[in-house]
């Protein structure tokens, strides 16, 4: 081992060692002496992470650079086997007075459905439709020095985020599957990075098994991962329609993944 | 806000999330990233990072605990981005961290290479564990949030050369506690 990996394993240590050492001392000691002079953009420099992270949220992965007339979404499962969801999904076309800036009041699929003119999937057990539409905004341009420059054009990717859509009533807080949708516009011109797996990950990302979903003729690739508290997250992650989904269970089993997938339309 | 709070604004996508994570963490993530980088550019860069980042993690992520998940992620980056900007020279705070850590690691190669990071990690874990709070404390500040040792004698209110001798005998008792259970598997 080098010293290096060391320094690196150490990063890892648990969680409990270092909420001690802030709990016990004050670990910001010593920032008096940093100058802040730029803490005017502070709030834009928050903005503009807010809505560059948008573009990074996503599981798939896309190519850096202009985009052509497809995408590829695919995932990496079980330390390196990539498993491709779609290999030509094509650019979707919203609706030209779909909101430019994120919006504060949540919306029913319906509601998403009629504002962006695209037909998205819903499921008869979701008991809960509070989906938060974010989009990204072509507001910059790159230079050639890797700087972004420019003001708001268009929306390159819509995210919509249905947080806890299924409860399962009968169990405890925890045991709900989310819904993350996404689509690239034809307005793209940027690019999305592949995601890694989130950092609460205890393990790969396993491929569990790959469902056909006989109503959709679309396959869904079903994946658990270990996280630190334990549980496993169950996720699906599919292409129907040219727009991505992923659904992430909490506290949920394959199979009950499996019959959710199943009521899907 | 409590940390469940704003693990909630993060779940309903609010951009107030990163506000409050800011408010609450702003100052401990400049220090962390202080602490490697000088420029006041690139330690800010690397607070924005990690604020991104955490925006990224969570959902799906849901963590148990919020300071040391952030912490993490902020040392992460601030090692990413001390390393691209020392890729052709080496000096500076982490190279003198990584001549410290020399000491730690035992001298049977072929024993220690066999060791996965996972079960290292499990034995600094259980080293730390049964360490006295103070060393504790002191050896997760310097090799976790990498402070100087001048800032930890004054957090600590002893002299430098005191926090240098604890960290000294630190690092020989994990070298020691690393060779030990090295051979035991």
């Amino acid at each position: 081992m080098t010293n290096e990996k060391l320094l690196s394993v150490l990063g890892d240590i648990d969680s409990s060692f270092i909420s001690k050492a802030v709990d016990s001392t004050d670990c910001a000691d010593g920032m008096k002496s940093i100058p802040s002079k730029r803490k005017t953009t502070a709030k834009k420099i928050l903005l503009v992470a807010a809505i560059i992270s948008i573009l990074v949220s996503s599981a798939t992965a896309l190519a850096y650079g202009p985009l052509k007339d497809t995408w590829v979404a695919e995932i990496m499962v079980n330390g390196n086997k990539e498993v491709v969801l779609g290999s030509a999904i094509q650019l979707v076309h919203i609706k030209e007075d779909a909101p430019k800036q994120a919006l504060d009041t949540p919306l029913t699929i319906a509601q998403s459905e009629d504002m962006l003119g695209i037909d998205l999937l819903s499921s008869p057990m979701m008991n809960s439709e509070e989906g938060y539409y974010r989009p990204t905004v072509q507001y910059y341009e790159i230079q050639p020095n890797g700087k972004r420059c420019g003001e708001s054009k268009d929306i390159e990717r819509v995210d919509l985020w249905y947080a806890n859509c299924v409860n399962y009533e009968d169990a405890d807080d925890a045991k709900s599957i989310s819904m993350l949708i996404v689509m690239i516009t034809d307005k793209a011109t940027a690019s999305v990075i592949p995601n890694n797996d989130p950092i609460d990950a205890a393990g790969d990302k396993l491929l569990s098994e790959q469902y056909y979903i006989e109503g959709l003729d679309t396959s869904a690739v079903i994946c658990t991962t270990a996280t630190e508290s334990g549980l496993d997250r169950i996720s699906a992650e599919l292409c129907y329609k040219d727009v991505y989904y992923e659904f992430i269970g909490t506290d949920i089993t394959v199979s009950e993944m499996i019959e959710f997938l199943g009521t899907l339309a | 806000m409590e940390d469940d709070k704003i693990i909630e604004l993060f779940f309903s996508r609010s951009e107030d999330a990163i506000k409050e994570l800011n408010a609450k963490y702003g100052r401990l993530l400049k220090s962390i990233s202080a602490n490697l980088l000088s420029s006041e550019q690139d330690i800010e860069e690397c607070v924005n990072d990690t604020l991104m980042n955490v925006w990224t993690e969570i959902p799906p992520a849901k963590p148990d605990n919020l300071t040391a998940f952030v912490c993490k992620i902020s040392r992460h980056i601030a090692i990413n981005r001390y390393k691209h900007l020392h890729r052709k020279k080496r000096c500076g705070e982490m190279d003198l961290l990584l001549c410290e850590l020399d000491e730690c690691i035992p001298s049977n190669e072929n024993i220690s290479r066999e060791l996965e990071d996972k079960q290292t990690l499990e034995l600094i874990d259980k080293w730390l564990a049964d360490l006295d709070d103070e060393i504790q404390t002191l050896f997760v500040r310097r090799y976790f949030f990498m402070d100087s040792v001048l800032k930890l004698s004054e957090a600590f209110s002893i002299s430098q050369s005191n926090v240098s001798t604890k960290l000294y005998r630190a690092r020989k008792n994990l070298k020691s506690y690393l060779s030990k259970e090295d051979l035991a598997i």
